[in-house]
């Protein structure tokens, strides 16, 4: 099902934490941006690497919760929930 | 050697563009434009190349002012060729500035390419079991590409360049006609088709790959409990390097001036009461010391910096502090230039650049002075000693609350505007990001750091030392005229252009708790706060040939006799700590008024803050002496 990244996030902690604990990776597809959010944010979540098809991992969260960590194209990016917002994905393999 | 070449060095943050620099200079360097963190265009020479290194971009689409700085200096700089760096475990994604390089700066006919490759870290890539075929590489993008790690390296660089001699001239375009995402797609392409795989050989699985170890470390640095303690844990490793290990330091450049202008106006061939002899010792070689006293506390901030910048924690310290300082308007990219500010705001304020949204960059700018820089540490270390004496235990704790008192200070002020700014719209509707890469853990070179640090404390020295030395000479001559052959210099002070301006004003100052004599005080720290310390030495008759401890001691022990005109004591208990108050708040460093002026773009904007915190601190200052009078504390 398709969502927004800082949807999928807040509705799967338990079982990224559950991931965490037995070390696996949760992967995630960036099916595309929103592009009603600003230009300047979307353009920048283009130039790391967030783009259509592209495979993402979620790594965690800061420890207030906000940013959370997502790793695209070996590097792992630091994103505010209203970014995470303007990213929409789908769990890899179907979800 | 004359220069004949103009290369710019371009790519994105932590792909080891200033380590290329530097390996290529030699660091002779010099900072233009806008010297700071990670915000320099930097100039330096490597034989008769004039080489540029550009602040880190993601893109040539350039989205917060340091980026535009790269884009300005392709279009501005005429260079002859430019060096794209690339990391190599970062193929798939800085291969596309290449493209976008390779695609803006071109040939004005068909000849040879005018962009090269550089491809650093590729050691990192080893050691996770992959490599780089270099030759499909280069035939994949069109352009020639150098690894840097080999032997003969920067020959072939140099070669490369050297081959843009006889190249065709170049024109930069003003836009690219593909997006950056084409490009990223493209690049991405390029990696799958270079960079192959060499696990199967399994070289050694006793070395764990930098990806693997840096996954591994950060499982305690954004641990969400055990990331805030070595937060606090680093911060406070780096404030006791900042204040305990450059004191000593300080104190060797503060004697060494003022025995130097001693020196000098001891000598036979010096006539003491010589006007253009007290200019040089008084004046300019005070003026120099004022300066240059806080050289190692800068320096050792720029080495800390730089050394977590290096490492890679820097980004990971920026995630942690972003929630908090969001609720009050700023962000994680305010964190650093808001971190300089405790040595000072000067080389703060310059790096706030790097924050990408107008509205948390002019918030950072305001709150900036706010925070407690090292020029206000010899006057708190003369208010506390008067209030506590002896007692160091209490002293530092009153110190360590002056600090908090500062911060807390700074989130009301950032709260205040951050909310004004979003309901009357100021400094523009753009919503700040935070999207910081967080890059691979690395171990820093400690030589580089040390040569970075300098270079960094160069330039501060070299954009703050004059601004600071004119004001230091003005306040000596404010100081000294008319009277300047009066040999008494508490008369001759009482008696001068800035004294009678104490004195006109005294009335503003009584309010305060003090008579004109602080307020004298309070003018002159105009030049730099810790000048507040000098004066009073001056103006309470403390002979300047005892040394630094023997004079702080004796004007403690003026200051405890001292009288108001109505035969009060002039310095209490409530007159003090309004007096610590008042230098925790006010804006009195003109070169920070300077600079924000510069950094901000707005006069109106440096006026604002500058009257907005001088007289808050004023009233506030004026309300605690009341107030504890009012309650019998005198």
């Amino acid at each position: 099902m398709k969502q927004s990244l800082i949807a999928w996030v807040l509705t799967h902690s338990q079982k990224n934490n559950d991931a965490k604990k037995s070390g696996v990776d949760v992967r995630l597809t960036v099916t595309n941006l929103d592009s009603t959010g600003p230009g300047t944010v979307i353009g920048r979540l283009g130039d790391l690497g967030f783009l259509p098809g592209e495979e993402i991992l979620f790594f965690g969260s800061a420890p207030l919760g906000e940013p959370i960590y997502i790793c695209v194209r070996e590097t792992v990016v630091a994103l505010r929930f209203e970014e995470a917002q303007l990213v929409c994905v789908t769990e890899a393999g179907g979800g | 050697m004359s220069t004949s070449l103009n290369v710019l060095l371009i790519g994105s943050p932590n792909s080891g563009k200033t380590t290329l620099f530097n390996r290529l200079t030699g660091l002779r360097a010099k900072t233009v434009n806008y010297p700071g963190s990670t915000i320099d265009l930097l100039v330096g020479t490597w034989g008769d190349v004039r080489l540029y290194d550009t602040p880190g971009v993601y893109s040539l689409y350039p989205r917060s002012p340091d980026e535009a700085i790269t884009i300005g200096a392709l279009k501005t700089k005429d260079p002859h060729a430019v060096v794209v760096v690339v990391d190599a475990t970062q193929i798939s994604r800085q291969l596309a500035i290449a493209l976008q390089v390779k695609e803006m700066f071109r040939p004005e006919t068909e000849g040879p390419g005018s962009v090269v490759v550089a491809l650093t870290m590729l050691d990192l890539l080893e050691r996770e079991g992959e490599s780089v075929d270099l030759e499909l590489l280069s035939k994949e993008i069109g352009l020639k590409v150098i690894a840097t790690n080999t032997q003969g390296a920067v020959e072939s660089l140099r070669q490369a360049i050297e081959a843009e001699k006889a190249a065709v001239p170049r024109t930069t375009k003003n836009s690219l006609s593909s997006t950056s995402f084409d490009d990223l797609r493209e690049a991405k392409r390029i990696k799958d088709l270079v960079v192959r795989s060499e696990r199967s050989k399994e070289p050694s699985n006793t070395q764990e790959g930098p990806r693997r170890a840096t996954r591994r470390l950060d499982q305690t640095a954004l641990h969400p409990i055990l990331g805030p303690l070595l937060f606090f844990a680093i911060m406070t490793i780096l404030f006791t390097f900042i204040y305990w290990l450059a004191q000593p330091l300080m104190n060797v450049v503060d004697v060494s001036f003022s025995t130097f202008g001693e020196w000098m106006m001891s000598r036979s061939w010096i006539d003491p009461k010589n006007l253009f002899a007290r200019l040089i010792s008084d004046g300019l070689i005070a003026g120099a010391g004022a300066v240059l006293v806080f050289v190692p506390q800068i320096f050792i901030l720029f080495c800390g910096l730089v050394f977590l910048e290096d490492s890679g924690y820097l980004a990971r310290a920026a995630t942690i502090v972003d929630r908090p300082l969001k609720a009050i308007g700023l962000g994680g990219r305010s964190f650093v230039p808001l971190l300089s500010g405790f040595a000072c705001a000067v080389p703060a304020m310059m790096a706030a650049r790097t924050v990408n949204s107008r509205r948390e960059r002019m918030i950072t700018l305001f709150v900036l002075p706010l925070m407690s820089c090292s020029a206000r540490l010899p006057v708190y270390a003369l208010l506390l000693g008067f209030v506590f004496g002896g007692q160091s235990l209490l002293a530092g704790f009153a110190l360590g609350s002056l600090y908090v008192g500062s911060l807390v200070v700074g989130v009301v002020a950032a709260s205040i505007l951050g909310r004004l700014a979003e309901k009357r719209e100021m400094f523009g509707t753009e919503k700040s990001f935070l999207l910081l890469e967080l890059p691979l853990y690395r171990k820093p070179s400690v030589t580089l750091v040390c040569k970075h640090a300098l270079l960094r404390t160069k330039s501060y020295i070299q954009r703050t030392g004059p601004v600071i030395l004119l004001l230091s000479i003005l306040i000596w001559a404010g100081t000294t005229f008319p009277n300047f052959n009066e040999p008494d210099a508490a008369l001759r002070l009482e008696q001068s252009y800035a004294g009678r301006v104490g004195q006109t004003l005294s009335p503003v100052f009584e309010p305060m708790g003090g008579d004109w004599r602080t307020g004298l005080g309070l003018i002159s720290a105009f030049a730099a706060r810790e000048v507040f310390v000098s004066t009073m030495a001056v103006i309470f008759h403390v002979t300047e040939t005892e040394d630094v401890k023997s004079q702080h001691v004796g004007l403690l022990q003026q200051m405890y006799e001292a009288k108001a005109p109505d035969g009060r004591p002039l310095f209490t208990l409530s007159s003090v700590l309004g007096l610590m108050l008042f230098f925790m708040i006010a804006l009195q460093c003109l070169a920070t008024f300077a600079v924000a002026v510069k950094e901000s773009g707005s006069t109106k904007f440096a006026l604002v803050q500058l009257v907005v915190f001088n007289v808050v601190a004023y009233a506030l200052t004026v309300g605690l002496v009341q107030g504890l009078r009012a309650l019998g504390v005198q």
